[in-house]
């Protein structure tokens, strides 16, 4: 059957990311498969397409069939390579890391790891010009993080417990905190708002 | 997840899904080397009068309203038999079993046929989303989906998502009443996976 | 002396912008102590680190551990009675804040005036000074010199300074002024051990750390209802563990009814001094927190049983009854059909009892021809407590709340760890979250259960039996009890009731002024030995085992690990319990 392999691809991506949230390993096998079978179309259309052009009709259909095939495995390929491409960028935002975490790398395809790459770059890039526009007169510039406060923050510190071993964490006064498994602190919020979403942390009222 | 805009139309994974439904046609021309569609026969071309179960998008792409070389079969959940049991009470059907994309099919078979016999169908897909509406609203509504879940079973895919969506806004609710917004919570990612991770962690231990 | 005059400059100013690190020890007392604390330190947005503690060693690992966060440590509740300097090790800049109820606290650490301030009640102050022996009497500034040179093994003294030292000693030994001097020294420091050791004969508690703090909210004018209730809470931990008696327990109510009364005042009339044609009581919000005084009657968690259950697990009660012998039981029939209440009114839930039943039989139980039959007076049967009421559940009573966070504190269920009952036993003190609340009641009842049922055990098979100067009771090896019955305060209970029941149950006057120490095996090589005063009117809280196992101990020198806080209770090696407990028959008589 046609495009049975991309449509493969699609339903991966429908379980992965409406109930488990992981991206799966990008799966090259199937996307290598799809592309054989497009050139393998393609060249077959090419023939195909030359009696066509002298006015004999009766390979139309069957250009025709090979063609939507052609479109379909392109929709399908597109589509998965867009939407792991998205949730790699949002990656960036959902997790507050610069580098991605290493069971999520291993997932990912060389080339996306490249662009998350680029893309974490592009987007402190951006980050600084708009910090840059908020200089005052006496020189000091107000860094302008994206990624903080996704929700309104209701206090300026809070009380956190920590729920993996993690080490030394320096705060943004300079001191540093030892957050051993199981120990309490209160701290800033906006310190300790990534360790938070990457789950190390857990917020306590 | 970013760009929303654009998942509503080519990169759809529900509408490619949907796509994908199968429809029994039979077949008026032979078309040459299509043959391998037909598992049954040997021949390379695709003889006349053969019926095949083919995907949606490939008959889209050759059916052709004045030639037709291809006669459409209206699956049976879309025929008249159908639509009386729908007239008669939509809520206690099972269109999961039906197709589990009933109404997105619904929606792209107007392509494929006559005006009047479209018209019907279309009529019946709206009657019985406006009776079946209430019924998920209530769902929803009540905040544990495990009791209800002979009742959801008999949802289609688009019904499952305002379910869905319907149940993410209920525990939303309950949870500004009970003061947790001011919550910090870590990632979808991190706690949909946290029994995963643990597994693994202990395996590699 | 290191006791801090005005705690909010002393104390409270001196760590704003300032990161503190808190030790909390596992007492519900610590916990409400900690629950004011953390309310002052969000007020004034001072960073902290706040750790659970339940054992001394416990207290060494998770300094060793934060050390470098703070140099500000505070100590709630543990830690006074031990010489903090020269156990922790701290740096020079490190100041510990201490507030425990703990007495005697380590002399050593009262006159540290460096690194140590220790925080009491502003108007006990002079008390507490009193209470420590004077420096003169225990520390000599030239003995300190000398003792210090003898120490010092170090190898920064050469070997030859050493035999000068010695010819000028020999040669001293026949001058008669340096005899005279030696005489001198030898008094006192005969004098001296005696001082200590009536200092440290005994251990007591003196006021809750939660009241202190509460003072020290009030002072700083940062006190609310809130704060009160938890200082109610943690005052009333402290009578339920005998840990002050019931005069000084009714002196800190009254002292707490007149805050209770600022802070909880309705208005019966409006402002213009009109009554109200509709009068409202409450022109608050139903969800605000309000707390009355309240007589109420001295049975355990009364309004989440029913009363025959109420009055079954009730230490008092059920020793004036002998519950467990069959006549007893026949009597508290008799006394509830004195009250007038059907015997299947009494098997019903308390809060769903007949309102009418329910209010004679407050009336009744004080009336005079019962307290005459039953021979117990109106202080038995009533204690003086305060009630809470907020949003539409049903009132609650400080002792109530005491048990419930003390329940889910010794909760051996389910693997949790120090840091998770911590967490939950909070969560259990914040109004808001009603169903850990009903959990931890729920919990209270099934351990006042599985005691009352040790003690049914005890009583049938005669376990508790007179050695010498004290009373002993073991519990058996192997039982899936032993580990609940080995929490800190819950082997104390049990003791209490033991030599409680066993008091009602016997006649002899030899026993009335008996200690009791309960045995409990923990695992295949320790046991755990608690001890608890002879059960006394009056008086009943001052505990002599600290130094009584301290003595027995080094007679024999048995393998014994004084691990909690608390010196009445020790880990001793199963091999050496005996010959130990010989010993401490010696000792004590």
């Amino acid at each position: 059957m046609l495009c049975q392999k991309s449509f493969e691809l699609i339903k991966q991506l429908d379980s992965n990311f409406s109930n488990a949230h992981e991206l799966s390993p990008f799966n090259e096998d199937n996307v290598r498969y799809t592309f054989e079978e497009c050139k393998t179309l393609f060249a077959q259309n090419q023939i195909d397409v030359q009696p066509v052009l002298q006015g004999d009709n009766s390979n139309l259909p069957t250009i025709q069939m090979r063609h939507a095939a052609l479109q379909r495995n392109k929709r399908c390929l597109l589509t998965y390579v867009y939407t792991r491409m998205n949730w790699v960028a949002s990656l960036r935002f959902e997790l507050a890391t610069v580098v991605a975490p290493k069971h999520i790398k291993a997932n990912m395809s060389d080339l996306e790891v490249v662009w998350f790459q680029k893309y974490s770059k592009t987007l402190a890039n951006y980050m600084k010009s708009l910090s840059q526009a908020t200089q005052t007169n006496s020189g000091y510039i107000y860094p302008i993080d994206l990624t903080q406060y996704t929700k309104p923050p209701k206090s300026l510190f809070i009380h956190v417990r920590c729920l993996k071993d993690y080490g030394e964490f320096e705060l943004s006064d300079g001191h540093t905190v030892s957050l051993v498994k199981d120990s309490q602190h209160y701290l800033l919020a906006s310190d300790v708002q990534d360790l938070i979403k990457q789950g190390i942390l857990e917020h306590i009222d | 997840m970013q760009s929303d805009c654009y998942k509503n139309g080519y990169f759809n994974i529900q509408d490619i899904m949907a796509s994908q439904e199968r429809i029994s046609c039979k077949f008026e021309i032979e078309i040459p080397n299509m043959g391998f569609l037909d598992s049954s026969s040997h021949d390379s071309n695709l003889k006349v009068g053969s019926k095949l179960d083919l995907p949606y998008w490939l008959i889209k792409a050759i059916y052709n309203e004045k030639f037709k070389f291809v006669n459409i079969d209206l699956p049976k959940w879309y025929k008249k038999f159908y639509h009386d049991i729908l007239e008669a009470d939509a809520c206690v059907v099972d269109l999961r079993k039906m197709g589990p994309y009933y109404y997105d099919f619904g929606v792209l078979l107007l392509n494929l046929v006559e005006t009047d016999i479209g018209l019907n169908i279309a009529k019946t897909l709206l009657s019985c989303f406006r009776s079946r509406f209430r019924r998920i609203m209530d769902l929803s509504a009540q905040t544990d989906h495990r009791d209800l879940y002979r009742a959801i079973s008999k949802l289609d895919y688009t019904e499952t998502e305002m379910y869905k969506a319907g149940q993410l806004d209920a525990n939303g609710f309950i949870r500004w009443q009970r003061r947790e917004f001011c919550k910090l919570l870590p990632s979808i990612i991190v706690t949909a996976n946290k029994n995963k991770r643990k597994r693994t962690d202990s395996n590699g231990d | 002396m290191v006791f801090i005059k005005d705690a909010k400059k002393e104390f409270l100013d001196q760590i704003i912008n300032k990161r503190v690190l808190v030790f909390v020890h596992l007492d519900v007392d610590a916990l409400c102590s900690w629950k004011i604390l953390q309310h002052l330190l969000h007020c004034e947005h001072i960073l902290y680190s706040v750790i659970p503690i339940n054992s001394k060693q416990a207290l060494e690992d998770a300094y060793n551990q934060h050390k470098q966060v703070a140099n500000n440590i505070i100590l709630i509740n543990c830690g006074a009675t031990l010489d903090l300097v020269e156990i922790l090790q701290p740096p020079e800049e490190t100041i510990f804040y201490l507030i425990d109820s703990l007495r005697p606290l380590e002399v050593r650490n009262v006159y540290n005036g460096i690194q140590i301030k220790i925080i009491v009640l502003q108007n006990e102050l002079g008390i507490e000074q009193k209470l420590v022996p004077e420096y003169e009497d225990i520390f000599d500034e030239e003995e300190e010199n000398d003792e210090e040179n003898e120490e010092e093994e170090d190898g920064d003294e050469n070997l030859d300074e050493e035999e000068p030292e010695r010819n000028r000693s020999k040669r001293k030994r026949f001058d008669p002024e340096y005899l005279e001097k030696m005489h001198a020294k030898r008094e006192w420091e005969s004098k001296r051990s005696k001082i200590l050791f009536e200092y440290y004969k005994y251990t007591y508690h003196r006021c809750s750390s939660s009241l202190v703090l509460f003072d020290l909210a009030w002072k700083s004018a940062k006190d609310n209802n809130d704060l009160l209730w938890w200082s109610i809470i943690g005052l009333t931990e402290q009578l339920i563990n005998c840990k002050i008696d019931r005069d000084i327990y009714t002196r800190y109510v009254v002292e707490l009814n007149s805050h209770v009364l600022r802070h909880n005042h309705r208005p019966a009339v409006n402002a213009l001094g009109t009554s109200n044609t509709n009068p409202a009581p409450d022109d608050v919000s139903i969800n605000c927190l309000k707390i009355s005084h309240l007589d109420d009657l001295n049975m355990v968690l009364l309004r989440h049983w029913s009363i025959l259950e109420s009055i079954y697990h009730s230490i008092d009660l059920a020793c004036l009854f002998k519950m467990w012998t069959n006549k007893g039981k026949k009597k508290l029939n008799e006394f509830l059909a004195d009250l007038g209440l059907p015997l299947n009114e009494c098997k019903q839930k308390f809060a769903y009892m007949d309102s009418s039943f329910k209010n004679d039989f407050k009336m009744l139980v004080a009336s005079e021809n019962i307290k005459e039959k039953y021979r117990y007076d109106e202080n038995f049967i009533y204690l003086s407590t305060f009630i809470a009421s907020f949003g539409y559940t049903n009132k609650l009573t400080a002792f109530d709340m005491a048990y419930a966070v003390e329940a889910l504190m010794e909760n051996v269920d389910g693997e949790k760890n120090l840091s998770d009952k911590f967490i939950e036993a909070l969560n259990c003190l914040n109004r808001e979250n009603l169903k850990a609340l009903e959990c931890g009641i729920e919990t209270a009842k099934n351990h006042l259960k599985k005691i009352y049922q040790q003690i049914q055990n005890f009583i049938d098979m005669n376990q508790i039996v007179a050695s010498g100067p004290f009373l002993q009771v073991f519990l058996e090896e192997g039982s899936n009890e032993n580990p609940f019955f080995s929490q800190i305060f819950t082997s104390k209970k049990l003791a209490r009731f033991a030599l409680q029941s066993y008091l009602a149950l016997t006649k002899g006057k030899k026993v009335r002024n008996m200690p009791l120490i309960v045995c409990i095996p923990l695992n295949e090589s320790n046991t755990l030995i608690a001890g608890v005063p002879p059960y006394r009117a009056t008086n009943n809280t001052e505990n002599c085992f600290g130094l009584a196992f301290d003595e027995a101990a080094e007679k024999t020198k048995s393998r014994v690990n004084f691990s909690y806080f608390d010196t009445s209770i020790i880990e001793i090696n199963n091999e050496d319990k005996s010959k130990f407990l010989d010993a401490l028959v010696a000792v004590m008589q």
